[in-house]
């Protein structure tokens, strides 16, 4: 255990042990949102390319989305970290932090990519036509009638994957990343009090929470607004 | 004027939608295109509005082949309302009536904010500003959807089957209120509606088929098309 860890049990008190959990949980959405960040920004170009009707690009990502989204998620974790080193040429030894947010990265890229697609996907035809009725270059078309109104429909489900991965962070224990989930194990183990990991779930159920609201209210919004997709 | 000259079109791999079409619709009054469901009109104002490429004959607008047209200076004079509008939801009504000034005419926002404003109270829908389309009526969209076309200020603009989802009643006031919008541009009202066309317009053409088997005064090929004398043959 490095100098953050806890100390013995007769000085671990709820206060300090506290401390060393929020710590972890600091970590653990700092990885979580820098993966979302990017995953969020690989997801926009892999959701249009996914979304047009042909061609190898679209089958290779295809092919990757469907893989990264059959495998479990814990297997990508320990693959990069362990197994993608051992890669000729193109292997690369990685920090436990940077294998966490490369492996959660694609991870989340790929659930958000099928959700861009779905999204875009449902923007009706219509819509691009009735935009190119008004002039609107096919950048212009995009950009202010069809990514506004795919985006919002695709909040929602957006909203789930963001949830689905922060969760999915406290994995990132098992390549020895000192997160919530490593800390909270750390302070149990010291103390033989199991109600920590309760301590832990509160700590991710106070971030999750609101944002699975927050989904909701934008379904609500868009439902009051009348949002109808023709 | 836009005059249409044997305009054929066939879409891939099925039967001829368009054959030998030819038309001409003149500035200074209200024009239509009538015909039963799949008689073709559909494809006739999607290819007069470009998009379907066609291979036979020739669109002019004022002498020009409207594809030899800048896409830009194409779409500013040629105004399409669908039929199912198509308002873009997620703007307000306000919203959708700038997105092509500021976008495509370059316009500075407060402008065409103004000259929105200014339409909305022109076409008596000024209180629907900031309405999303989602929550106006079938009616009012259809409105909406004409004033945000003439903001382009169109040499031609043309309306696909308005009337087809209104009651009776909405599709004689707008026709109403569209005859007092006829100083604005060159409407062509596209439709199966013999009633409605014969409120709006003046001149006309009668496709069944993909032929046009009528064409002159709207009164003239109403009646001929309740006597059912304009019937397919071949």
């Amino acid at each position: 255990m490095g100098e953050d860890a806890p100390g013995p049990a007769d000085r671990m008190t709820f206060g300090r042990a506290l401390a060393f959990l929020l710590r972890g949980f600091v970590l653990t959405l700092l990885v979580a949102a820098a993966s979302l960040l990017l995953g969020f920004l690989v997801s926009i170009p892999v959701g249009i390319v996914l979304n047009l009707p042909g061609g190898v690009v679209r089958l290779v990502l295809r092919a990757v989305v469907d893989f990264i989204r059959g495998t479990p998620i814990l297997i990508q974790l320990l693959f990069v970290y362990f197994g993608w080193p051992l890669i000729p040429v193109v292997g690369v030894s990685l920090s436990p932090i940077a294998a966490s947010i490369l492996a959660l990265t694609v991870n989340s890229a790929a659930y958000m990519a099928e959700v861009v697609r779905s999204g875009l996907m449902s923007v009706s035809p219509g819509q691009r036509l009735a935009g190119r009725a008004l002039g609107l270059r096919p950048w212009q078309v995009f950009r202010f009638v069809v990514w506004p109104q795919a985006f919002r429909i695709a909040m929602p489900p957006l909203m789930n994957s963001v949830v689905a991965l922060i969760k999915d962070t406290a994995l990132i224990s098992v390549i020895t990343v000192s997160e919530l989930i490593a800390n909270v194990r750390s302070v149990v183990s010291v103390t033989w009090n199991p109600a920590y990991y309760l301590v832990a779930a509160v700590l991710f159920f106070i971030v999750t929470f609101p944002l699975m609201k927050l989904a909701g209210r934008v379904e609500r919004r868009m439902k009051e607004r009348g949002f109808a997709n023709d | 004027m836009i005059e249409v000259e044997r305009l054929s079109f066939r879409y891939p791999g099925g039967a001829l939608a368009l054959k030998e079409v030819s038309v001409r619709f003149a500035p200074g009054k209200v024009s239509a295109v009538l015909g039963e469901s799949g008689s073709g009109k559909t494809t006739f104002l999607l290819c007069i509005g470009r998009f379907l490429r066609f291979r036979k004959g020739t669109v002019r607008l004022d002498g020009a082949d409207i594809r030899t047209l800048p896409e830009r200076e194409f779409r500013r004079r040629v105004g399409i309302v669908f039929q199912h509008l198509y308002l873009f939801p997620h703007l307000t009504v306000l919203e959708n009536m700038m997105l092509a000034p500021v976008h495509v005419l370059g316009r500075p926002g407060d402008e065409a904010e103004a000259e929105a404003r200014k339409m909305l109270d022109r076409l008596d829908i000024g209180d629907l500003a900031q309405s999303y389309p989602g929550q106006v009526s079938g009616g009012q969209a259809q409105r909406v959807a004409i004033a945000r076309a003439l903001l382009l200020r169109p040499d031609y603009l043309f309306l696909d089957e308005p009337t087809s989802a209104l009651d009776a009643k909405t599709a004689d006031d707008f026709a109403a209120w569209l005859k007092g919008l006829k100083d604005t541009t060159n409407f062509v009202v596209v439709t199966h509606n013999l009633l409605f066309a014969e409120s709006v317009a003046t001149e006309g053409v009668y496709l069944s088929g993909g032929r046009v088997l009528d064409t002159g005064p709207v009164g003239r090929i109403a009646g001929h098309a309740r006597a059912g004398k304009l019937v397919t043959r071949g």
